[in-house]
């Protein structure tokens, strides 16, 4: 099955550099809103609770960012109103919106790229060239929860024995840890170096092979970037707001580069969808 | 060919004066099980780190070692990884990477293994060991007896040819590490790999073991079948006794010859044959009466507890009453809950509903003491507290620490960190001690020592208060023995009783004299009745 999920990492970050590149350099609002637009599509279907819970903060977030603007920017060639003497533009609300959804659209890709690129995927991607790196990161990941929650122990424990008006409880409470986690570190050298570590060439555990349906969509993925940007790189990025709205015409490219954007956004939903069309299928076999 | 031949092994620290090994000679068979016992700082631990050059301290060092027939000193670093695996005391810091399937495939990473060689010893390791049900978690969500079995799968996935495994369930609960102990003694009946291990935990591991070596002061006392390792020692040092399975205990503790039994099974045939050729007529040990005080220590009634408003109770209409100056065990599951119990008591916690009366202050002690630890000896740990110098040297005498107050406080045993934490306790002036698992990697000798600190404290007033795995303990030095079960206290009663009512959760001499004799809990128990009869 081909869902974003169980595709290889490589694919994933494949589509996810070209995507979040666009997402930033693209100033065009029609552009920025298909791009708003389709990657809420995306966290619905790859991170559909988190961007839900979240969903109230980011549009107020989105609202502020758009209607401050202008506050900050007077320039542009259509007044809406004035105040104590400043100008409120059309065309600075709009430099304002187009800035929150490419914000928006950039938060919404990351959340995905986070949720599919877990730590372990990201130590695949990497660990081919930089193993030693790679083993240090994993460590620190699992160090930092392992840490955090020694921490709260240390200090609970102290606030029981420790006279309370003794000073400098949380300092205290580091300290602790501190010497806590050298002994630590101590013991979890010998046991790397019980297990080999640094004895010789190393290899790499791969989770992930790179099957036929990667190379598909990878495939699939590099024609949409390339003509994407192709097509339409020069009239999303070229788009001028202020003080005047100037929107360059590309003509026939750009109608094509655009459709194979909004395709390439479209992804994360078009495999989801595909994936959910083949279940129903095989069950309805049976 | 033997696998390991040790021929006049001798060890010294660095800046010590006596031998840490003195003169050892050992060999061991290929598919061998050899039991190392003995006190704790008797050199096991040393005798154990030089199986495996990497793992060996620094230290002056002169003698031989063979790995099958070669010097084990010119083996090369990655072959000792591939042939000798080791497993250590402390689950977590044994852990290097973040997930399960990343720990277990990070020896062979490091060994070079090509890919496909890789993908399938992982996956029969993981299979042999049952970790494929949580073979995509992250190590952090693992209990401490998962954590435990990942390091021994992981040391197994590259295929050594001997295990080595030094108190490896120290850290784990009963449950835990039986079913740790398990897998190891698979690993040698079914794979065939042989195993050196030391371990506190005799009672069980005593019959599985080949051959038994008894260590004291950095020598090898004996070397022996199980059935007969006292045969020698009892003639040197019979206090070597308390470190022998409760069916060889009492056994000995008769003194009798022969093979000696040593398993639960065996010890009931011995005892039943014992009463028949001795003409037993009273069976029925005589029971103890509770002396405990009527003044209550900690009152808790009908208390409820839970961590956030949408989680479930931890504690559920529990009752608990402590009286003054004694020394109340709570035992239970892991995970059920007897560590909230402690927050609440102690005021980590408050309790939505209910009422928790203390007749004086109360403190935690933690299951890791270095977590109370900040100084850089054992006297600044305690000046910390007071400045109050008779009170300090009351406590030192009290915990009896006054051997080690130079050294620092991470330097000494785990057994010696937790009588300086009780003393830094004490010293924080409180009355009720809240103990989490004490005697936790504490050897049998060093369990007495502290039992009777503990008593000690009983008797001038303060009260004890312990959450324990280890019934043994339990059942011989505490006043009253509570079952914590679905968060509330479901009963409680003195310990004899208690786990002479028990099935399943209860002492090995408990087990031993099942339907045989009647109120015998312990080693104690068993002997005092068999004494009275053959007077």
């Amino acid at each position: 099955m081909l869902t974003f999920f169980t595709i290889n990492p490589f694919t994933a970050i494949a589509f996810f550099i070209p995507v979040i590149v666009f997402s930033m350099v693209f100033m065009h609002p029609a552009y920025v809103a298909v791009n708003v637009l389709l990657s809420f599509g995306a966290c619905m279907v790859l991170t559909r609770k988190e961007t839900l819970a979240s969903l109230k903060f980011t549009f107020m977030f989105a609202a502020a960012i758009a209607l401050a603007n202008p506050l900050f920017n007077t320039k542009g060639e259509t007044m809406l109103f004035t105040y104590f003497g400043r100008n409120y533009t059309l065309q600075a609300l709009v430099y304002g919106l187009v800035m929150a959804g490419i914000l928006v659209s950039c938060i919404n890709w990351f959340s995905c790229l986070g949720k599919i690129i877990t730590n372990d995927k990201f130590i695949y991607i990497m660990g081919g060239r930089l193993p030693n790196l790679c083993a240090m990161l994993s460590m620190v990941i699992s160090l930092v929860p392992f840490f955090q929650t020694k921490l709260a122990e240390i200090s609970r424990v102290q606030s029981t024995v420790i006279n309370k008006d003794k000073t400098g409880g949380a300092f205290r409470a580091l300290n602790v840890a501190t010497a806590y986690a050298f002994e630590h570190a101590v013991n979890l050298s010998v046991s790397m170096k019980n297990r080999g570590f640094g004895t010789g060439a190393k290899t790499q555990y791969a989770r992930y092979r790179i099957r036929r349906s990667d190379v598909a969509l990878m495939a699939v993925i590099a024609a949409l970037s390339a003509a994407t940007a192709a097509g339409c790189f020069t009239a999303a990025t070229g788009a001028q707001i202020i003080p005047r709205i100037v929107l360059p015409d590309g003509g026939v490219a750009e109608i094509i580069g655009m459709i194979c954007y909004i395709s390439l956004l479209s992804l994360p939903v078009i495999t989801t969808v595909i994936e959910e069309i083949q279940w129903r299928y095989l069950k309805s076999k049976i | 060919m033997a696998i390991f031949e040790i021929k006049n092994l001798n060890f010294t620290y660095p800046k010590r004066a006596e031998k840490a090994l003195d003169n050892i000679n050992l060999t061991v068979q290929p598919g061998e099980f050899v039991l190392i016992c003995g006190r704790s700082g008797g050199g096991k631990t040393t005798l154990l780190s030089h199986f495996k050059p990497v793992m060996t301290p620094h230290g002056q060092r002169n003698g031989q070692i063979l790995f099958d027939g070669e010097s084990l000193a010119e083996m090369s670093e990655r072959e000792q990884s591939e042939k000798i695996g080791y497993v250590l005391q402390n689950p977590q810091q044994q852990i290097v990477t973040d997930k399960v399937w990343h720990e277990l495939a990070f020896g062979l990473e490091n060994l070079g293994i090509e890919q496909n060689e890789m993908h399938r010893r992982v996956a029969e390791t993981a299979n042999f060991f049952g970790i494929d049900k949580w073979f995509d978690r992250d190590v952090n969500t693992l209990s401490g007896g998962q954590k435990q079995l990942l390091n021994l799968a992981c040391i197994m996935v590259m295929q050594p040819q001997v295990l080595i495994l030094d108190e490896p369930t120290s850290q784990l609960d009963p449950i835990a590490a039986t079913e740790f102990l398990n897998a190891v003694y698979r690993i040698n009946s079914e794979l065939g790999t042989t195993v050196i291990m030391t371990e506190h935990r005799t009672e069980n591991v005593f019959s599985q073991a080949d051959r038994i070596v008894f260590m004291e002061n950095g020598r090898i006392l004996a070397v022996n079948r199980p059935e007969n390792i006292f045969d020698d020692i009892r003639l040197i040092d019979s206090s070597m006794l308390k470190y022998l399975p409760t069916p060889m205990q009492v056994f000995y503790g008769m003194d009798e010859k022969g093979d000696a039994p040593v398993s639960i099974k065996k010890g009931r045939r011995w005892l039943n044959e014992y009463i028949k050729r001795n003409n037993f007529t009273n069976l029925e040990y005589r029971k103890t009466t509770s002396g405990n005080s009527k003044d209550y220590a900690v009152t808790a009634k009908d208390v409820w507890f839970r961590y956030e408003k949408d989680t479930p109770d931890i504690l559920k209409d529990m009752n608990i009453l402590v009286p003054e100056g004694s020394f109340y065990a709570i035992i239970g599951a892991n995970g059920s809950g007897k560590s909230t119990l402690m927050k609440v008591l102690c005021g980590i916690g408050r309790p939505y509903r209910g009422k928790i009366k203390l007749s004086g202050k109360a403190a935690f002690l933690p299951q890791e003491a270095t977590l109370l630890f900040s100084g850089e000896t054992v006297m600044e740990e305690l000046e910390e507290m007071t400045g109050d110098k008779a009170l300090i040297k009351t406590a030192i005498e009290t915990c009896r620490i006054g051997h080690i107050l130079n050294s620092h406080p991470y330097d000494i045993s785990a057994g010696q960190q937790q009588c300086v934490a009780l003393a830094k306790v004490l010293l924080s002036g409180a009355d009720i001690l809240l103990l989490d698992e004490v005697t936790k990697g504490m050897d049998a000798l060093f369990k007495l020592h502290l039992a009777e600190i503990l008593k000690n404290l009983c008797s001038q007033g303060k009260t004890i208060i312990m959450v324990s795995h280890d019934i043994e303990f339990c059942s011989e030095h505490t006043d009253i023995v509570g079952m914590f079960f679905n968060g509330s206290i479901v009963s409680a009663d003195i310990p004899q009783i208690f786990f002479a009512k028990n099935n399943f959760y209860t002492t090995a001499g408990a087990r031993m004299t099942k339907g045989i004799m009647e109120n015998t809990v312990n080693t104690r128990d068993i002997i005092n009745l068999c004494k009275e009869n053959l007077k």
